[in-house]
C-alpha cells in the first residue's frame, strides 16, 4: 500500500522548489556530449545508407539465420531455455540488430526461474572479492521472438582499500551484435581477448573499457572510479 | 511537482534518448535547480555539487535509452544525482561513511542572506529531526522517492522508512503548527 503523502509538508517542499532558480549552464558537458555525438552520427552518411541500400536483402538473412538456428538445434540439440549456449562458437553467424529491437526487463539475481544472471556475469566471484553496494539486472529480449539478447547489469563494488566502482556490464550472447555497441566500446570490442583501456570519453569523464569473451558470451564493461584505473582493470578482469 | 510536470520530465528523457538537444536545454531548465539541491544534500561544497549535476546529467544523457518509460522519470534523476555525489564524497573522503550518514540537507556555503522564506522554513523544520529522518523525508518529499526506494537507497527495510518517515511527518506537522521560530 503506498503511503500518503502529508499536504503540508508536500506544499512547503514544492514552495521551496519552486523558488530555486535554474542552473541550465550545469547541463553544458552533457549538451556538448550530445552535440559531438550527433554531428558524428549525422556527418558518416555512409552507414545509413548503406543499410537502406541492404534493406531488401534483411527478410531474406533473417530467414537463413532462422533456418540455420532450427538446424543446429535439431543436430546439436541446443535448447532454448536461457542458459548460455556452450564453448562451441564456431565460425557462428552474427545476428545484427538495434537497440530499438529489444526490451528489457529487470531481473533479480537469484530469480532462477527467470534467468539465472550467474550464468553469465560472474557476480558471485565478484561477491567473494569485494563488497558490493548495489547491484541492478536487466534482460533485453526481442520484442519479435522474445529471445534473451543481452544482459545489463549495474553493479557497484567497493575494494578493500575503500575505492568504490561503478560498472556497467552488458554481457551479449555470441551470434548477437546490438550495432551501436562495437562504435560505443570503440577498438577495445576488436580484440578476442580480455582487454581493458583507461582514458578520457568524448565528454572529459575518465573511465576504464573493457572487453572479453567469456561463457559464450561477449561483454562490454564500463567501470568508472575516478583515476584507479588500475583497480577498474583488475575488478573487470575478475568478471570474466 | 505537477504531474504534467513529471510527464514532460519522461517525454524529455524519451527525446534525449534520439539525440534531441532541445530537449536536453527543456529538461536542464526543468530540473537543474532540484538536482543542485540533492548534491548539495550529500557534498558539502557548492563548487563539488555543481561538478556532481554536470556529472548527472552526462549520465542521464548516455542512459536515457535504458530509462524505463512507465517509471518516475524525476526520481530516476535524483538517484542518478544522489548516487554520483555520493561516490564523489567516497572518493574524497577516507572517512566517509560518517559523512554520507549524516545528512547536511544545506552545503555550509549557502548564504542565510539569500535563502527564501520557503528555504528557512524547511530548513528550520528539519532541525527537529533526526538526520535519518531527514534523509528519508527529503528523499520522500523532495526527490519523489518511494518507501520501496528510500529503502533501497538507505539500505534499510520499508517497514523502517516508514516509521521514520511517519515520525518525522509528525515531527514536522508539530514544528510547523505550534512551532515558536515563525511566529
Amino acid at each position: 500500500m503506498m503511503m500518503k503523502k502529508d499536504e503540508q509538508i508536500n506544499k512547503l517542499f514544492e514552495e521551496y522548489a519552486e523558488e530555486l532558480a535554474p542552473h541550465e549552464e550545469l547541463s553544458s558537458k552533457a549538451r556538448a556530449a550530445m552535440t559531438a555525438s550527433n554531428q558524428k552520427r549525422f556527418s558518416s552518411p555512409r552507414k545509413k545508407n548503406g543499410w537502406v541500400h541492404l534493406a531488401w536483402i534483411l527478410p531474406v538473412w533473417i530467414v537463413f539465420v532462422l533456418s540455420l538456428a532450427l538446424v543446429s538445434r535439431v543436430i546439436f540439440g541446443h535448447g532454448g531455455n536461457g542458459n548460455p549456449p556452450g564453448d562451441d562458437n564456431t565460425s557462428q553467424a552474427v545476428d545484427y540488430y538495434t537497440f530499438a529491437n529489444v526490451k528489457g526487463n529487470r531481473v533479480e539475481l537469484d530469480d532462477e526461474e527467470y534467468i539465472k544472471v550467474d550464468n553469465y556475469i560472474n557476480v558471485s566471484t565478484l561477491k567473494k572479492l569485494y563488497e558490493v553496494v548495489g547491484e541492478r539486472y536487466y534482460a533485453f529480449y526481442t520484442y519479435g521472438d522474445k529471445q534473451l539478447r543481452y544482459i545489463k547489469a549495474y553493479i557497484g563494488v567497493r575494494s578493500q582499500n575503500g575505492i568504490f566502482t561503478e560498472l556497467e556490464i552488458i554481457a551479449e550472447l555470441d551470434g548477437y551484435v546490438r550495432d551501436d555497441l562495437k562504435e560505443i566500446y570503440g577498438s577495445v570490442a576488436n580484440s578476442s581477448g580480455f582487454v581493458s583501456r583507461a582514458g578520457y570519453d568524448e565528454s572529459g569523464e575518465y573511465i576504464t573499457k573493457g572487453y572479453f569473451e567469456a561463457r559464450g558470451a561477449h561483454f562490454y564493461v564500463i567501470a568508472r572510479n575516478g583515476q584507479f584505473s588500475g583497480e577498474a582493470s583488475q575488478i573487470i578482469s575478475k568478471i570474466m | 511537482m505537477t504531474e504534467q510536470i513529471r510527464q514532460e520530465i519522461n517525454s524529455c528523457i524519451a527525446a534525449i534518448a534520439q539525440g534531441d538537444e532541445l530537449a536536453l536545454e527543456r529538461l536542464s531548465y526543468l530540473v537543474s535547480a532540484r538536482m543542485l539541491s540533492v548534491a548539495q544534500s550529500v557534498v558539502k561544497s557548492r563548487a563539488v555539487a555543481e561538478e556532481v549535476v554536470q556529472d548527472s546529467f552526462l549520465r542521464i544523457y548516455r542512459n536515457a535509452g535504458s530509462f524505463h518509460r512507465g517509471t518516475n522519470g524525476y526520481a530516476w534523476i535524483c538517484k542518478i544525482t544522489q548516487n554520483l555525489a555520493l561516490n564523489r564524497l567516497r572518493s574524497e573522503r577516507s572517512n566517509a561513511a560518517e559523512n554520507i550518514d549524516n545528512f547536511f540537507f544545506w552545503a555550509s556555503d549557502v548564504n542565510v542572506a539569500a535563502q527564501s522564506t520557503a528555504e528557512l522554513t524547511v530548513r528550520e523544520a528539519m532541525t527537529v529531526l533526526t538526520p535519518f529522518e531527514q534523509r528519508v523525508i527529503y528523499q520522500r518529499y523532495f526527490m519523489d522517492f518511494t518507501v520501496r526506494d528510500s529503502a533501497a537507497s538507505l539500505g534499510k527495510s520499508r517497514s523502517t522508512v516508514e516509521r521514520a518517515a511517519k515520525s518525522a511527518e509528525e515531527k514536522m506537522k508539530k514544528f510547523l503548527e505550534h512551532g515558536t521560530k515563525f511566529n
